[in-house]
């Protein structure tokens, strides 16, 4: 048998991180589904997800040899999988027992001696621990055990380059918490050996079991056990058309073990002879030669890998449109936030800095100098005006409606959004875990008190960014001109140039009526003057209004924005199951990527 | 007389009772069986049968229950299981309905494990198909006495395969062999979970590869509280090597019966293969295998199961499904709120108070800019009363100090800031006026309180343990009502009540203002005349020379009485806004507190009050089942079929 493995250098660490990296994500996975009652069938898939990449993809990228190969023994309860394994390696070393489910973690037969290497991959079945002592086959834990074998000339052939794993059952009651074991086994191996009875061939459970594992890609051998000898042909007829026909995969080789007593199956040279034989050939054929075998298996995980990827992640998926619909509540939420302070604060806020910048701007309109003179005799000029204005002005001005003060409209409006999430919390608590841990974070009170503290945070940032806001825009509206002569001159021109027109005209009117100047020359630089203010205050309100939109985007920049993103993440944080459950989202389809293209890479390279 | 418990296994350890059903079997004809059989049937008859119509009105009550309209809502899941009750009822009740009730024992397991072995090897001959091909047996198989009528059977036996016998000892008991329950075909499975509701008897048939199946146990797991329990375990003589420190089937089973309460259950360990071999004559030779049990399970089914048991039995079975409905309903009872109801009620009360002084401060905000006209109005409308030359110099004071108002809205010069304000009409219309300000005011911030008002009460109703489920549509739609319509009639309402206040002040006020109306209708007059008097005698009397200033002077003291009585008027009754707004706050947020709370604080306690008239009906039902059950239990002798039912 060839040994490329020896040949190769050892792969970039990068694989290593790789590997423990997807295949925590995936053990992760299945620990979350395993938690919730109607997930459960996802877990077996993902549990052989992570066993594969651990146990077969790992080893491979890693340099390990492809000997000894892998075969395990799986089965209903009582089938007759002890029997089996006595038949492969030759030994009656496998405790037959009679009680249902004896068996309760992997039992590994090798005929090697010395160090095995084979177990000494750093991840090497996962949670599984190696018993350093023998131990009875029904120690319920996470573990596995390694058991020597001597084996006679026949069976060596085929012990030389395989380890045989005794596993226990998937059909007995106690077996759901010892399946994980099982698959974890079965990702490893390189050929499996499906055992089935005469009572148990066409069960839902174990078939259930094989059809997972022929999608995974793995090739079986398939032993139907304790028929009637007169009724081994039509049995294995009979299993292939009602049980493998409905079953993915190609051709698979079948044969019939009938029911033997315990002298026969203790003596290999007598009855049992004949049975073991072909079943050593089977087996052997598959793992033959180990390297293309061992290729094969890297080969059928990865794409087992690539093409239930989708499938494996639908579970995940569901819990993130739940978080959607949480995200979505909590927009909503900011969106009427905001409405609110616009609404009740905003709109009604009259910045009455604006007011005195008017006054200011239209100071600064008037001319300096020597154009004080005429400034000042317009000013005179505009006596009557000014106070007919002043008059109209007082007794029409109406007193402002007061307005509500800025902190306490944002904490109601604050409540108001709390109170609707939580309303929304308790409403849908029963439909999926995510409103029920937020439902639990409110009731708690961890989750408003924290809400409230991030909004007093923000509040204070908004005010810091807030402080000379209004001023300066305020400011800005005279400064800017201030800082530009020649605007500010061209205004001051076209200002003076209006006055001038303006008497002028009047003068002209009046024609060479001095009464009649008298009278017209006040009510042009009147009229001349109203124009230049509603043009300045229509000017200062487009200020306003723009600084009320400020306004509020210094809200969403520094209140609701952060509040809404860090609430909508809230479910996701603190080392919560769902930012565990958004990392591997989005972790696992890339690194599967990855691991295909190192695989394809690696076997192209060995060809 | 001897207790007919003796006859049943499992009072004492397995191996025990295989000595006493042994002991049975020796003496078939045994007198204690003969007594026992002879005895009985005086009490028992009549009151099985008398139970029929009872279960009969049960069903009809709870069918009537889960047909009503339900404010707490039945969860689906409970709806299904009450639903599944109610058929179970009826199918007792028809199977009592009956000069003798007859028992029906249904052997269940996974494929393969021998039921229809077993069934053959009972009946001698092959009436069930047995074959090595799983799975065998796709449609149930009834085993009956050639004396029942099919047609008296549980309609969901009489679709399946029936076979007739003739023995007198199986007379009273069909024994039903059913398809598997774990194979790959789902069909069987479900054509199994639709018989057992039938079955009496359960014998859950169980292979040394099987007795252990998930696929199973979870289905005994269900049924055990309803049904009878009996265990075989067949082809035991596979069994027999038991090399190492595991354990033995039987033993394990046992073990974990125990665990499930089940102290002494009838365990059978049988090999029928054995049995319908020497049936057929093929292994005449051959000896059953060690602890071969299939001739006591023969036996207790022929003699242990006689007239006794089988009341017993099925009076059981009824007290088992009587208190499964009864857990059922007390499951889907409503809660008892009454107390959450008042506490909610109270916080919402004093929620709802807040909310209306708050809601009453963001109105009469938006009548501030009004204050003038409001003023004014109030003053016309309080010295209306005025005549004469005081009246006419009130009108025309006030005409002058109100003029920017009215002015200001024709002339509407002045830039408006703000996005919408109302629109005062010139003269003063009190309906256009409210509705407007309350539609500004919903603008700009009560609609929204509205909506957030509905969120925190419920927030504050699920702190004090009330569901949201229930209350959000009541408590959502009383936040839909139009609030602004209700806002602006509180706000008319109030302000016409302040204002027939002023205008029609009671008490001291009243005094007073009747005198200042009275002083201020008579005092310029009077002055006017006395002066008046007082110049025309200077000129007439004195013969003073009049001049023109004389002329004036009555109308000066005049002028000036009434600027005095106006100055009066001022001190003694003050009409200015911020006073008149004290008065407007508090008598609003009184009114829209009342407003509110008729809207919103019933909820809770209705809702509390609708909920117990829910929960007494599903009590009446629940007393209804414990009658039927202690009427049964003063009649039936559990004792005697204890084992076939777990604790």
């Amino acid at each position: 048998m060839s040994t490329p493995a020896t040949a190769e250098t050892p792969q970039a660490p990068a694989h290593r991180a790789l590997i423990s990296q997807l295949s925590d994500d995936f053990s992760w996975l299945e620990t979350y589904c395993r938690q919730q009652p109607d997930q459960a069938p996802h877990s077996s898939q993902l549990r052989l997800a992570a066993a594969l990449v651990r146990n077969t993809v790992g080893p491979y990228l890693d340099g390990q040899r492809p000997e000894p190969l892998h075969t395990c023994v799986v089965g209903g309860a009582s089938a007759g999988k002890s029997t089996v394994v006595n038949l492969l390696t030759g030994s009656m070393t496998a405790e037959a027992n009679p009680q249902a489910g004896f068996t309760r973690h992997p039992i590994a037969y090798t005929s090697a001696n010395g160090q095995i290497d084979w177990a000494a991959h750093l991840s090497f079945l996962g949670p599984l621990q190696r018993l350093t002592e023998p131990a009875p086959s029904n120690l319920d834990r996470d573990v596995y055990q390694v058991r020597r074998v001597a084996t006679d000339d026949f069976s060596k052939s085929l012990l030389a380059n395989f380890v045989v794993w005794d596993c226990p059952d998937m059909t007995t009651w106690a077996a759901s918490g010892y399946i994980p074991r099982l698959i974890e086994v079965c990702g490893l191996s390189d050929v499996l050996v499906y055992v089935a009875s005469d009572e148990r061939y066409n069960d839902e459970v174990p078939t259930q079991f094989l059809k997972l594992l022929l999608q995974a890609g793995k090739p079986v051998v398939v032993c139907l056990c304790k028929m009637r000898e007169a009724d081994a042909q039509a049995f294995l007829a009979h299993f292939k058309s009602a049980v493998l026909s409905k079953l993915p995969g190609g051709a698979i080789n079948c044969l019939a073990i009938p029911f033997m007593s315990a002298q026969e199956l203790a003596n290999p040279a007598g009855k049992a002879a004949k049975y073991r034989i072909q079943l050593l050939n089977q087996v052997a054929v598959l793992g033959d030669p180990a390297s293309t075998a061992r290729r094969r298996s890297v080969r059928m995980a990865t794409n087992f890998l690539l093409a239930a990827t989708d499938h494996l992640l639908s579970v995940a998926r569901k819990d993130l449109a739940a978080m959607q619909n949480w995200q979505t509540v909590v927009k909503a939420g900011q969106t009427e936030f905001e409405n609110r302070y616009r609404a009740e604060y905003l709109n009604t806020e009259k910045f009455r800095r604006f007011d005195e910048a008017l006054v200011r701007l239209l100071e600064l309109l008037e001319l300096p100098g020597v154009g004080k003179i005429v400034s000042n005799t317009l000013w005179v000029l505009r006596t009557p005006y000014r106070l007919l204005k002043g008059f109209l002005g007082k007794s029409m001005a109406r007193p402002d409606a007061p307005t509500q003060p800025e902190l306490p409209v944002l904490e109601n409006s604050l409540k108001g959004w709390l109170d609707h999430l939580r309303k929304e919390a308790a409403r849908h608590s029963s439909a999926h875990p995510v409103w029920a841990h937020i439902e639990k974070g409110f009731e708690s009170g961890g989750l408003e008190q924290q809400v409230r503290e991030r909004f007093q945070q923000g509040f204070r940032s908004f005010q810091l960014g807030l402080a000379d806001e209004v001023e300066r825009t305020a400011r800005g509206i005279y400064e800017e001109l201030e800082k530009n002569p020649v605007l500010l001159n061209t205004l001051r021109g076209g200002k003076f140039a209006i006055d001038m027109g303006a008497i002028v005209a009047a003068v002209l009117t009046a024609g060479h009526t001095v009464a009649l100047d008298i009278l017209l020359v006040p009510v042009a630089a009147a009229v001349s003057q109203q124009l230049v203010e509603l043009l300045g205050s229509k000017y200062v309100d487009t200020q306003r209004e723009q600084t009320r939109d400020r306004q509020l985007a210094l809200v969403q920049q520094y209140i609701s924005a952060p509040l809404a993103d860090w609430m909508i993440q809230w479910p996701a944080t603190g080392g919560s199951s769902f930012e565990r459950l958004q990392l591997a989202l989005k972790r696992i389809p890339p690194a599967v990527q990855a691991l295909d293209q190192a695989v394809t890479q690696k076997l192209g390279s060995t060809f | 007389m001897p207790n007919p418990a003796d006859l049943l296994p499992g009072d004492d350890n397995p191996t025990m009772t295989v000595k006493k059903r042994d002991a049975i079997t020796q003496h078939p004809g045994d007198d204690r069986t003969q007594t026992v059989k002879a005895e009985q049937p005086t009490s028992t008859e009549p009151m099985l049968r008398t139970l029929s119509p009872r279960l009969r009105d049960l069903e009809k009550f709870l069918r009537a229950w889960l047909r009503a309209k339900h404010l707490y809502p039945l969860s689906d899941s409970s709806a299904a299981t009450l639903e599944g009750l109610g058929n179970d009822l009826i199918r007792q009740a028809d199977a009592l309905d009956t000069e003798r009730p007859y028992l029906v024992v249904m052997l269940i397991g996974g494929t393969g494990v021998g039921k229809s072995t077993l069934l053959n090897a009972l009946a001698g001959g092959a009436i069930a198909h047995a074959s090595w091909a799983r799975p065998t047996t796709r449609d149930p198989v009834v085993y009956y006495h050639e004396s029942m009528k099919p047609e008296k059977f549980d309609p969901l036996l009489r679709n399946c395969h029936l076979q007739t016998h003739d023995r007198p000892a199986l007379q009273f008991k069909v024994i039903v062999d059913t398809p598997d329950l774990d194979s790959t075909d789902p069909v069987n499975r479900e054509k199994t979970i639709g018989v057992v509701p039938v079955a009496d008897i359960v014998i859950w048939v169980g292979s040394p590869e099987k007795y252990h199946d998930e696929m199973v146990w979870k289905h005994f797991l269900e049924q055990r509280k309803r049904k009878a329990s009996v265990f075989v375990i067949n082809k035991w003589d596979r069994c027999l090597h038991t090399p190492s420190i595991a354990k033995r089937p039987d033993e394990d089973l046992l073990g974990d019966l125990k665990e499930q309460g089940f102290q002494n259950p009838i365990l059978f360990r049988t090999n029928a293969q054995h049995w319908v071999d020497k049936a057929n004559g093929e292994n005449s030779g051959a000896e059953a295998p060690e602890g071969e049990q299939f001739m006591d399970l023969t036996n207790w089914l022929e003699a242990g199961l006689n007239r006794l048991e089988i009341e017993a039995i099925k009076a059981r079975g009824i007290t088992q499904l009587l208190e499964q409905l009864e857990r059922s309903l007390e499951d889907a009872a409503p809660p008892d709120l009454a107390e959450t109801a008042q506490r909610t009620r109270s916080i919402w009360d004093r929620e709802l108070g807040a909310e209306a002084g708050e809601t009453a401060n963001i109105l009469l905000n938006t009548l501030a800019p009004y204050q003038n006209e409001i003023e004014h109005h109030f003053t016309v409308e309080s010295q209306k009363r005025f005549r004469g030359p005081m009246g006419l110099y009130l009108s025309l004071f006030n005409r002058v100090k109100y003029m920017g108002g009215t002015l200001g809205d024709r002339f509407s010069m002045v830039p408006k800031m703000g996005p919408s304000t109302p629109q005062p009409q010139p003269g003063w219309n009190l309906m256009e006026f409210t509705r407007a300000c309350s539609t500004v005011a919903g603008e700009r911030s009560l609609d929204m309180r509205c909506k957030a008002l509905a969120d925190s009460l419920l927030v504050k109703g699920e702190e004090q343990g009330f569901p949201v489920q229930l209350l959000s549509s009541r408590t959502e739609s009383a936040s839909r009502i139009d609030w602004r319509q209700r806002f602006a009639q509180a706000l008319i309402e109030v302000l016409e009540e302040v204002e027939s206040q002023w205008s029609h002040p009671r008490g001291l006020r009243r005094w007073l203002h009747n005198l200042l109306i009275f002083l201020g209708n008579t005092l310029p007059v009077l002055t006017f005349f006395v002066t008046a008097a007082w110049v025309l005698w200077q000129i007439f009397m004195l013969e003073k020379l009049p001049v023109l200033t004389d002329l004036l002077i009555p109308l000066g003291a005049t002028l000036l009485m009434v600027i005095v009585m106006h100055i009066l008027i001022v001190l003694v009754l003050p009409l200015r806004w911020i006073k008149i707004r004290g008065e407007f706050q508090s008598m609003l947020s009184q009114r829209l507190q009342t407003a509110l709370s008729r809207a919103y604080s019933a909820i809770p306690t209705d809702l509390a009050d609708e909920l117990r008239g829910e929960r007494r009906k599903v009590e009446d039902l629940v007393g209804k089942v414990k009658d039927v059950s202690s009427w049964l239990e003063q009649r039936q002798q559990a004792a005697t079929v204890a084992s076939l039912y777990g604790s």
